[in-house]
This record gives C-alpha cells, structure tokens and sequence, in this order.
C-alpha cells in the first residue's frame, strides 16, 4: 500500500493502479473517453487530463500509474482549462446534432460539455461529412459523431477477437470504418460496442429513433436468457401520455456493470430478447379455468378447495425467481406434496461463447441447490392436485414430455405462467404471472452468485406473484427470500445484503 | 412587522357623506364619458363584429410548422417540444428517411406530427425548446373545433396555417 | 267617447292596471338599468346583444325579456327537506308588499272633472292612514325573506334572512323616527297632505338630516348595496340560495318592486311629490314631474350600488343604531321644537 495525495486529501491505494482507477474507487469523478475497465488503455481521447505535483504537463489520470507521495490534483485551474481545450478540439468536427442522436441524455460528450466547456466554437470552417451508414444488420456508424476514442475497436479486436471495426486515414481526417460487415452481423457480442461508445456514433438499428432516453426508466434486472446471471438494465417507456399508448413497454436491454460478477458486456441474444416480454397480446391476462376467465378470488379459494387431498405434486421452474419457486415449494411442504424439477434447456455455445452459459435458464443453480429430484424420477403420474411454474422460454424437451402427461393425468392441474404455452392449454386452472421486469426477483448463477432483479414496473393486468395465488401469508418477496436463506442455505439474507452486486454463496 | 398607518380624520372626514358624494362623482363622469364614447373607441372589442387587428407579434396562438423553401418540414422529430409541453399535447411518431448522402442530409423527420388543441395551454415551451425553429405560434386566435376528432391536427393542417400578420 | 267613460268606477280600474304595469315595467326597465349603467361607469359595454328578430339590437334593451323568458323556462326543483308549504309562498309574500305599496303614493294632481274629484293614487287619500299604510306593508316584506330563508333548510339561507331581519329592523326605526318629522311639519298622516305642504319648499330642505336618514335607511330597507346583507351575492350566501326558476325571480322582482316604492315614498315624503314649477299646472304634467323624480331616486340606487362597497356588519349595525336613530331624534327634536315655537 502506498499514500497518494488527491485534491489535497491522503489516500492509501494499491500500488500499480492507474490515477482514473484509484480515483474512481474512492468516488472522484474524472472525465474519460477511452478508458474502459475491460479493455487496454488508450489514452488517446486526453480527457482525463489531471494536474500532478512535479510534472511539467498535465498527464492522462488512465495511464498513470500512482506513486509514493504522488499529490494529484483533478479540478485545478490548469486542469479545468486543459478540459475546456480538449472539448473545444473534439467539437470541432462534431455535428451537433444533438436533436436528432439517439444518444443524447445519456451521451458522455453532452454531459461534459455542459460540465467543463459550455462555450461556442470558434471553428468558422466546413465540418468534415462522412456517409452515415448501417454498418451491419445490428449497427449503424455515423463517423460525423465519433470522437475517436477507438473503445469499439479495443472490444472487437481484444474481447470478442473478430476485428471488425478498425480507424482509417490519419490525423483529423481519421476515421472508424467496417472492414468486415457480414462478420459483424454473425458476431454474438457486436450491440456492445453501441453501449461502449461514449457518444452517438454507433448505435443499433432497432433503437434508431426508437425512443428517446429521458423517456424511458432504466431499471436493473438480471437477464433471463441464460445462468450466467448478467447485470442488465432494461429501459421502460415511462412516457405517460394521453397521445402515446405503449406506456411501460420495455424498449431496450442495455449492458449494467457489475463488478463482482466481472462482467462489462451482454450478448445479442440476451440484448434483443426483450421483444419477447413486450407480447401484451399473448399474455395470460386473468386467470382461466377452463377456458373461462375467472376472479383472482375464486382462483384462489379454488387452489385451496383442490389442493385439499394427499396426493399432489409441484414442479418448479428453473425459469422463475428463488421468491416464486419458493412460494410454490413451501405450498407442497405444508401438504406434503412431491416437489420436483425439470431440467434446463441447453444450448450449443456461440462462437465466441465468452460468459455464454449452455443452461437457458437463469435460475437452474438454485433447484439444484434445493436438491431437488428431477421430473424424470416421477414415478406415477395420475396425482390429484399438480403445480406447474412456468415462464417466458423454454425447458429441457424430455422434461417437457414428462410435465405434460403429468398435468394430463393429474385429477386437478396448475399452471403458472405469464405467456399460454402448451402447458397451460393442458391445465385445468392457468394462474396469470408477471414476467421478470414486474416483480423483485433474485437468481443465483452459475457462479453460485445471488443476484437481485429489481421490479420495474407494476404487475400487468391481473398477474400476481404465486404467494398471492397460493394464500401463503407473506408480505413481500423479501420474507421469501429470506427464509429460503434460512432454511436451504443457512445463511441470513435480505435485499440490503445483496445490495447492488449480489451475495456470493 | 404589518405597517400600520395612523390615520386621524377630522369632524368633516367622519362625516363620510363628502367622500360618498366624492366617490359618486367619480362613478357619474366615468359613465358619462363612456356613454358619450362611440362604441368603436371604446376599451371593449365587441369580438365577433369587430377583430383586434394590432395583435402583438408576441401573442401565442395557433401552431404552424415551418418549412424550407423547398417545402420540405423543418421539423426532425427532435421531441424537445414534446418533452418541453407541460400539457402532454404533442404526439410524434418519428420516420428513418435514411437519407445520408444529400448535401444537407435529414435522416430523421416525424411522420406523424399531432397536436392535440384542446389539451394545448399555448404556452409556447415548443417553440422556446425546438433547436429548427421548426414550430412557431403565430397570432391566430380564432381556433374553434366542432369535435374532440377535429382539434387533433396533424402536419397537413399544421403547415398550413399562415405566418403571423396573414399572407 | 273617453269623456263618457270617465267614473270613479272605470277610473278605478284603470289607475290599478296602469300602475301594475307601470310598476312591472319600470322593474323591468330597472335591472336594465342596472346592467347597462354598472357596465358604463366600469368603463364596459354591458348587455348590448338581444335583438329584435335577431337584427335591431335596441341597446340591449330585449335583455330583461330574454332574462325573464330564461328563468320561465328553468327546471323548478323542489330541494329535498324543505318545508313545501312555506318554500312556496315565501316569494309570494316578498312580492305582494312591494307592489301593494305603490297603492298609496299619488302620482299625480287630483282633478275635478263632473263635479267629482279624481285622485290620482289608487287608494283614496282620506283613508287617513296613509304613511301608516305603507310602513306596514313595508314591513311585511321582510317576511318573505324570513320565511324563505328559514324554509330552504339550508344553514347559510337562513342565516342571510337572519341577518336581513336584523338589518330591517334596524333601520326602520330610524327611518320611521325620520318620517314624523314629514308628518308633523305637513299636521297629517295623509300623503296628499303631505305633498300639499311641500308646496314652493320641499322637505330636503328644511329637514335635510331627515331627508339623508330616510335615504339610507332606504338602501337598508331594500337590501341594497351597500347593504346588501340579505342576498351578499359576492361574498356571503343569502336566503334565495335555494331558490331557482320563477321562484327566485319572484324575489328579483320583489327587490327592485321595492326600490321602485321606495323611491315613490322618498319622492311623496321629500321631493315633493308631483310637485314641480311649471309642469304641475297640468294634470299630465305632474305625473311627469313625479315620474321624472322617481326615476332620478331609482337611478341613485343604481349609481350608489357602483359607488360604494358592501359594509360590514357590524358597520350595518353601529350606523344604524348610533348614528341613524340619533340623527333622526335630532331631528323629529328640531322639527317639533320649530313646529311648537317657531312656525
């Protein structure tokens, strides 16, 4: 541990850790481009100039490493200037068009020029004009707008090892080109570098003019396309209009970071499946006996009036949050019910496959966990009373086959679901659940790491989670989870000890 | 602290009746003279026989988008005005026109432009926010609708209505 | 032909129509007025828009009819829990009064035509009762608000009559202390006597603080601005809360019915009546010179209403008793000590 000076205040910090880096951890925001904590540094975009005592310039806070006794100054007269320099040089050749960019709200060249600079330019001549294009299926390039800081060139050439994307020219001619379109277009990790760019210069097709950012409420969730549990945020129109009808409608998945679990990016299988939890139409919207719609009342001292016998089983999902399987579990227990889980559906890895995990289900590890017998070790299935959770996705097909003669046979047959799949049309009674963005929901990963999903948006029509369906006397989703803790893993555990990374078991 | 101003009257003052007379002095000349004004120098503007015609260039009324000389709509679907409306009476849909190469390029234009008139406070955010100047209020004031449908305009209407000082 | 119609009989019944329409008209005519002169001294326009056959706009003059047609016209909702029998005739009883009133005032010089005597008031001027009949009818109309205030079953309209008896109360006092001083100086109760006496010198003058007590008195009595307790359109609710329809517009009647008797008293009692130089020589001429009178009372009304603000009431209450009455005792005092040693 060495002691460095920032703003004349004493820091212990590791040593061999850069100036951005250290500052970052003890809260000291520096303005930065082409720093990325998952690539290599550049240190080309000079924004995060910082003024250190002994040097005869200011040097990049990215590539710095710290020293004994350095003293670091990020908001000092020369400091501020050598911002307001850098910002003027790269608004030189930027467009400003701020009005029509999908980026702006949320654009870092925005923000910092309103923070730093707030000056006019003072550039008189004709801007250099590129062709904006899609360069790929998933991407369009508007090199007008891009300030060079190469970070999608880093990712392609340093994560994902496909090269895509490289500069062109030299000097204030440079520019970003495709040089592989096709290969872009197969690569599973390419949307990232929308995210990664700093300002609007790439950007996904799908969201061009889609929305714009201060519409939406960004909230945090766990993406439910595999267990490998990434951090996402998943952006919710929150435009509540008179006009605009698609009110909480998810426009967008977007990366979250998350740095316990080590991971910067999310895949483009996981990035666009949000248009599967925007098919209102399709949903479960009440539940339904038999083909007829009935209250969330009656559902619910139906449940009770049929779960009345001896012999009944309850499948859970590896689909659905720890709360919901929970829920369902403590139900069987109570009744002394068979519990059961089906298995995963698999997948063949991408290439690259990076954190892509082959389980698509983000919460296969806690059944296992549970211990649970598999549904392929169901002995007899004319049971009276059967429970089936199920969600957005899809389960192993051989546990499928097996569920569906279950709840065939079964005298009185459960399902929970938020989308009618073959499931529910084989039940007697189909319970409306909300997917994943509507309720608070944890999930441990394949890395056995707890992580929480964050409610974002009110339960669709009359979804409800399973502990209000099943009438077992819980408050909230946290109770659950804490006496799932408890009792499976004997550890305490509340959504404040999750906090925002998540609990490593 | 309230100021509290001392006031004394004198035997004449409490009499009141000087004030009374005073005052209905007043009240007579100012219908006198309002009865020997003709009607049209008077301060009212009987509305629907007679217009204001001076109307201050400054005055909010119906919205018009602006156009280039070519007709081409100033407006790219920005949603400054949108967002800037505190009535929620702007409603676009925005249109990709994937026009990159043209030597002034507009990629974005709203394909659909409405304005809802009877939810508009004619505040004029929208033209304070718009970065085109895209959309103006002009000085039209006589805005009358005969259904809820038809206060809805869209860019057809919008266009069309005149610059300030008619045209 | 009409010289031949012409017995106490047939002149009877013309006089009473006359006056009734007269009378209905002049209301009329008075919120007319009212609208039209509130709007010209706040420098507006006012009513200006009914016209005839939808072209000739006659100064707005089609307004009270388009007001009076509107109110014929409304839904007449009986008000759940009031008392039926009283809700209803309250208005009846505020307007009766203030029509029958005008009964005594003459109008006019009586004329001998026949060899029989011809007065110009509908009730002949030897019942010898004259003032004493008018008070008490003026007294009646109290009763109408009072009554409707206290029938609409509604907290605030019965607060408004109550405070509109206080207020009549009040002010009648002073005001009837003011008029013996009219009455002793003309030695008689009966108003053509009294007008009689004011020949050459009116009563404004020699009993001028008599003539201001009986004429804001009046405003009180009417429940005119600035007194305008009993209704307190603006800031108070009155006793008509409850009312709609024709009811309501019975009361509207009433009120200016009274300011239009009113004025007819502060005329016959202090102005001289029909009296007037060079007009009463004739027997048209005196009608006119009363009905001009009237109208310049009437228009006071109006013009004092745009003046001055409503008082409040402890204001009301302080004026009326330590100003009001012992003004007019000062007076009844001069006028009797006059009578008695002077005249």
């Amino acid at each position: 541990m060495i002691t460095v000076k920032i703003n004349d205040r004493e820091y212990q910090v590791e040593e061999g850790k850069t100036i951005l880096e250290v500052a970052k951890e003890f809260g000291i925001d520096i303005p930065h481009y082409c720093y990325h904590p998952a690539l290599s540094i550049a240190g080309n975009c000079r924004m995060c100039l910082v003024e250190v005592k002994g040097m005869p310039k200011p040097m990049t806070a990215c590539s710095t490493r710290v020293s004994d006794g350095m003293e670091i100054y990020t908001d000092s007269e020369i400091v501020k200037e050598a911002r307001k320099g850098v910002l003027e040089f790269i608004l030189l050749d930027h467009p400003v068009d701020c009005p029509i960019c999908d980026k702006s709200g949320e654009c870092k060249l925005q923000d910092y020029y309103f923070k730093y600079s707030a000056q006019r330019s003072r550039y008189e001549f004709p801007k250099e004009r590129h062709k904006v294009q899609k360069i790929s299926k998933k991407i369009y390039l508007n090199p007008n707008r891009c300030v060079l800081c190469t970070r999608c060139v880093r990712f392609l050439s340093e994560i994902t090892k496909t090269f895509e994307l490289t500069t062109v020219e030299r000097g204030s001619h440079t520019y970003i080109t495709c040089v592989d379109p096709e290969s872009l277009d197969n690569n599973p990790f390419a949307s990232n570098i929308s995210d990664i760019c700093p300002v609007g210069a790439l950007g996904l097709n799908e969201f061009r003019f889609k929305k714009r950012v201060w519409f939406t409420k960004k909230v945090k969730a766990i993406c439910q396309g595999c267990s490998a549990g990434c951090n996402i945020y998943v952006d919710v129109s929150n435009r509540k209009q008179l006009l605009d009808g698609d009110d909480d409608e998810i426009v967008r998945i977007h990366t979250a970071e998350n740095p316990k679990l080590g991971q910067y990016f999310i895949c483009d299988e996981g990035r666009y499946s949000y248009k599967l939890y925007n098919d209102r139409e399709s949903r479960v919207k009440v539940p339904v006996l038999e083909g007829e719609e009935i209250t969330v009342e009656n559902a619910v001292s139906l449940i009770k009036e049929k779960a009345n016998v001896r012999k009944g089983v309850v499948i859970l999902s590896p689909l659905h949050s720890i709360e919901e399987n929970y829920a369902a579990y403590l139900f069987a227990r109570e009744r002394g019910f068979d519990v059961f889980r089906p298995s995963s559906f698999r997948k063949d890895l991408p290439e690259p496959a990076l954190f892509i995990e082959e389980k698509k289900s983000p919460n296969d590890r806690m059944l296992k966990l549970m211990k649970l017998p598999k549904v392929s070790e169901i002995e007899e299935i004319d049971y009276d009373f059967a429970l089936f959770l199920h969600n957005v996705g899809k389960i192993h097909s051989k546990s499928e086959v097996r569920i569906l003669s279950v709840l065939k046979k079964s005298t009185f047959s459960v399902v929970f679901e938020p989308v009618l799949s073959e499931f529910g049309r084989n039940a007697n009674l189909v319970l409306p659940a909300p997917i994943f963005i509507e309720e608070n929901g944890c999930y441990i990963n394949a890395k056995n790491l707890v992580q929480r999903s964050h409610k974002g948006v009110d339960y669709m029509y009359l979804s409800k989670p399973l502990w209000f369906f099943l009438d077992i006397n819980f408050k909230s989703e946290e109770e659950l989870l804490a006496v799932f803790a408890k009792e499976q893993l004997n550890i305490e555990l509340d959504y404040n000890r999750l906090g925002t990374e998540g609990f490593e078991l | 602290m309230a100021l509290k101003k001392d006031v004394r009257l004198n035997w004449w003052d409490k009499i009141y009746l000087p004030a009374v007379f005073k005052g209905m002095y007043i009240t007579i000349s100012h219908f006198f003279k309002t009865l020997f004004t003709p009607p049209s120098k008077r301060y009212t503007i009987e509305y629907p026989d007679r217009k204001k015609e001076d109307i201050p260039e400054w005055y909010r009324g119906l919205h018009r988008l602006n156009t280039y000389p070519d007709g081409t709509l100033k407006c790219v679907a920005c949603y400054c005005c949108a967002t800037a409306c505190p009535a929620d009476a702007i409603y676009i849909e925005p249109e990709d026109l994937e026009d990159f190469d043209k030597d002034h390029p507009k990629e974005k234009a709203p394909k659909v432009f409405q304005i809802d008139l009877h939810r508009c406070i004619y505040c004029g955010f929208c033209e304070e926010a718009c970065p085109k100047d895209a959309i103006v209020l002009t000085n039209h004031y006589e805005i009358v609708h005969t259904s809820r449908e038809a206060g809805i305009i869209g860019i057809e209407d919008l266009i069309k209505t005149k610059r300030e000082g008619g045209e | 032909m009409m010289e031949g119609l012409l017995n106490p009989q047939t002149f009877m019944v013309f006089k009473v129509v006359v006056v009734f329409v007269a009378v209905l008209t002049l209301v009329a005519l008075a919120t007319w007025a009212e609208r039209r002169g509130a709007a010209f001294i706040q420098d507006r326009v006012g009513p200006n828009r009914v016209a005839l056959f939808g072209k000739i706009r006659i100064f707005g003059l089609g307004q009270p009819l388009a007001d009076g047609l509107k109110l014929f016209f409304k839904e007449d909702v009986l008000p759940l829990n009031v008392d039926r029998v009283l809700y209803t005739i309250a208005p009846v009883i505020s307007f009766i009064p203030a029509t029958m009133t005008f009964a005594a005032i003459p109008f006019g010089k009586p004329f001998v035509k026949n060899g029989i005597q011809y007065f110009l008031s509908i009730l002949p001027p030897d019942t010898n009762i004259g003032v004493l009949y008018i008070f008490a009818l003026a007294g009646m109309g109290v009763y109408g608000i009072i009554i409707g205030g206290w029938a609409s079953n509604n907290k605030w309209s019965i607060l408004g009559a109550m405070r509109a008896s206080a207020q009549v109360i009040s002010y009648e006092l002073a005001m009837t202390l003011a008029v013996v001083g009219v009455v002793i100086s003309a030695g008689s109760l009966r108003l053509d006597r009294i007008i009689e006496a004011q020949n050459g010198l009116w009563n404004i003058v020699p009993q001028f603080i008599g003539a201001i007590v009986f004429f804001v008195s009046m405003f009180a009595e009417t429940n005119r601005l600035p007194f305008d307790f009993a209704e307190g359109e603006s800031e108070i609710i009155g006793y008509h809360t409850e009312y709609m329809s024709m009811k309501f517009s019975m009361f509207f009647l009433a009120e200016y019915a009274n300011m239009i008797t009113a004025s007819g008293l502060f005329v016959t009692l202090y102005l001289g009546g029909w009296h007037f130089p060079i007009l009463d020589s004739t027997v048209i001429g005196s009608v006119v010179a009363f009905v001009i009178k009237l109208l310049f009372v009437l228009w006071c009304f109006i013009w004092v209403r745009w003046t001055l603000p409503r008082f409040r009431y402890d204001q009301l209450m302080r004026l009326g008793w330590k100003v009001m009455l012992p003004l007019s005792l000062i007076n009844l005092v001069i006028v009797a000590l006059f009578y008695a040693y002077g005249g």
